[in-house]
């Protein structure tokens, strides 16, 4: 009995820490492939993430504590700065 | 094996395979990056970089001839930025750049490397790496960054504006923050080195720091950069700042004095409804090393102001700027009261700017890449400073943009810089504009067009027909954006 409890367990643990790869159902377009959307992958584009940022800043303390607000301004900041040092002139 | 040794032998699988299924630190990596292309054709660019105002008849584009001629060419600007980001206290940050020419050249066969590549086979060495550095935040309130980056002051950028390698903390206390930083700006063990300014002296060739570099031991000659500043919020709309700078160098040494120039700079901006006022004022004292001089050193004493403000009005924002740095009518004498700007390494390539004046061709312009002509490059103005006046509206409907600028340019003070004696100290009159289309959210096409009505500064200043007035510059730029 104990054998099996531990096979099940191991069992159990591996697949919980295998990564969720196919998500979708078969009858599902894979998005992703066909135009780029959707995907797992998908990472923000800069002004997408300010676009973000400033939505979720506009909910204000409704949503958000006074401490998160300020750390929402901090990530502001920081991809304005990434934004501006992408697009900024250089001498040469 | 018994029952006990095989569950022991089960329990270290089962360990081991979860030991090894999550990752021993959850590395976000994010990057972003840009690629802009600008098609040029000027009277004025000649996809190089440095003032145009030059004594030098046989230079193509020069802005001080009758007759310049014309160029036109296709430049390209890719920058990849990676971080990798442990957590939100700590990243590690890199920044690569990619520039050419269309035509320019192809594998490295011009013995050059950056800057180069745009020809037909292409395979050229030119990968710039801009910043390395660590971004580690120790408390929620303290942030420090450490290694080769990206830094400005503030000041709208008049004092250092550039990539260099040092260690910034920032810290905030109640309403506002403290903030400290050093950097390394040179420490080459031969070439040149420009100091402060560029020229520094209408009559001497080459001028302040245009000597060679003698530098056996790493650390033992150097150019350093240090600050301590703080900024405040009295209110929610008025802010105030100030700042000491110190900027020291002992590079040319076995030439000249060391250079020791202290900087206080204070600075504030209020928000009244839908406008905003900013300005700054910075005095700089102290001493600048400088061969061929009684004692090899010059005592400073120079400032620099700003007033700038911008509204929202009517159905775009109008923003104006005043800009004075100070210049002197005779940089040979034993004090400077011309403003003392950072340059790097070359005489043409300036360490600070005034981006914010969004002219294109008076001064240094946001968009530039290797070309990046300016009538004034280096704020410092061959010891003369600069008197500006620049206006502006944006305009945004929908995808449509239209930003218009205005600016008008004076030299601070004379001091018989150039060919031949100036009728005025004013330098000219900028109008530029920008027309265009957003195709995506982080993609733009536009138009720009810039034309400068030379000042009687220029008058009969021609160095190609004697006694001429020069061509008055223009430029005209298609440009596709893309940051992401």
């Amino acid at each position: 009995m104990k054998k099996i409890a531990v096979v099940v367990m191991t069992a159990f643990m591996i697949s919980a820490t295998m990564p969720a790869l196919a998500q979708m159902s078969k009858e599902e377009k894979d998005q992703c492939l066909l135009a780029s959307k959707s995907c797992l992958t998908e990472v923000d584009s800069i002004q997408k993430r300010i676009k973000k940022i400033q939505t979720e800043i506009r909910k204000g303390k409704k949503v958000y504590s006074a401490e998160e607000l300020k750390k929402l301004q901090d990530k502001l900041k920081e991809a304005g700065e990434i934004l501006q040092t992408l697009e900024s002139g250089g001498s040469n | 094996m018994n029952r006990r040794m095989k569950l022991s032998a089960i329990a270290v699988f089962s360990t081991l395979t979860v030991a090894s299924a999550v990752p021993a630190v959850a590395l976000e990596n994010e990057f972003h990056g840009m690629f802009r292309l600008r098609g040029i054709t000027s009277n004025f660019d000649d996809g190089g970089g440095g003032s145009q105002f030059s004594a030098d008849a046989t230079k193509p584009g020069s802005l001080n001839k009758k007759n310049p001629g014309s160029n036109a060419f296709v430049e390209q600007r890719a920058r990849i930025l990676y971080t990798a980001k442990v957590d939100d206290e700590l990243k590690l940050i890199t920044h690569f750049e990619i520039d050419s020419r269309w035509g320019d050249n192809s594998y490295n066969s011009n013995n050059t490397t950056r800057n180069n590549g745009g020809a037909i086979g292409a395979d050229q060495v030119n990968l710039e790496t801009k910043n390395v550095y660590v971004d580690y935040s120790p408390t929620s309130t303290i942030n420090t960054k450490l290694g080769l980056q990206f830094w400005n002051l503030g000041y709208k950028g008049i004092i250092l504006n550039d990539d260099q390698a040092g260690l910034v903390v920032n810290a905030k206390v109640g309403d506002g923050s403290l903030g400290f930083a050093y950097f390394r700006l040179d420490d080459a063990l031969s070439g040149g080195s420009f100091i402060a300014n560029g020229t520094g002296s209408p009559t001497t060739t080459g001028g302040t720091g245009a000597t060679s570099v003698v530098n056996t031991t790493p650390g033992n000659r150097t150019r350093d950069f240090l600050t301590l500043g703080g900024k405040y919020s009295i209110t929610k709309d008025f802010k105030v700042g100030a700042d000491y700078v110190l900027l020291y160098s002992d590079i040319l040494r076995n030439s000249q004095g060391r250079t020791n120039i202290h900087m206080l700079g204070a600075n504030a901006e209020y928000v009244m409804g839908p406008a905003t006022i900013d300005g700054f004022v910075v005095y700089q004292t102290g001493q600048l090393g400088r061969s061929g001089v009684a004692g090899n050193s010059q005592r400073v004493s120079a400032f620099a102001a700003n007033l700038g403000g911008k509204v929202k009005t009517g159905p775009g924002i109008a923003r104006a700027n005043f800009l004075y740095i100070s210049g002197d009518d005779n940089p040979n004498s034993g004090a400077r009261n011309d403003f003392q700007t950072i340059m790097e390494r070359g005489a043409t390539t300036n360490a600070h700017g005034f981006t914010a004046s969004e002219m294109v061709l008076m001064l240094d312009n946001k968009y530039n890449h290797t070309a990046a002509q300016a009538v004034v490059k280096d704020l410092n103005n061959n010891a003369q400073g600069l008197i500006g006046g620049f206006l502006g509206y944006d305009l945004t409907i929908d995808k449509f943009f239209v930003y218009s600028n205005l600016g008008f340019g004076a030299v601070a003070e004379d001091n018989g810089f150039g060919p031949a004696p100036h009728k005025s100290n004013f330098l000219g009159t900028e109008i530029n504009a920008e027309i265009g289309y957003k195709l995506k959210p982080n993609m733009s096409v536009s138009f720009v067009g810039a034309y400068m009505l030379l000042g009687d500064y220029f008058k009969g200043q021609a160095v190609d027909v004697a006694g001429a007035d020069p061509e008055n510059p223009y430029t005209a730029r298609v440009m596709v954006n893309l940051a992401f």
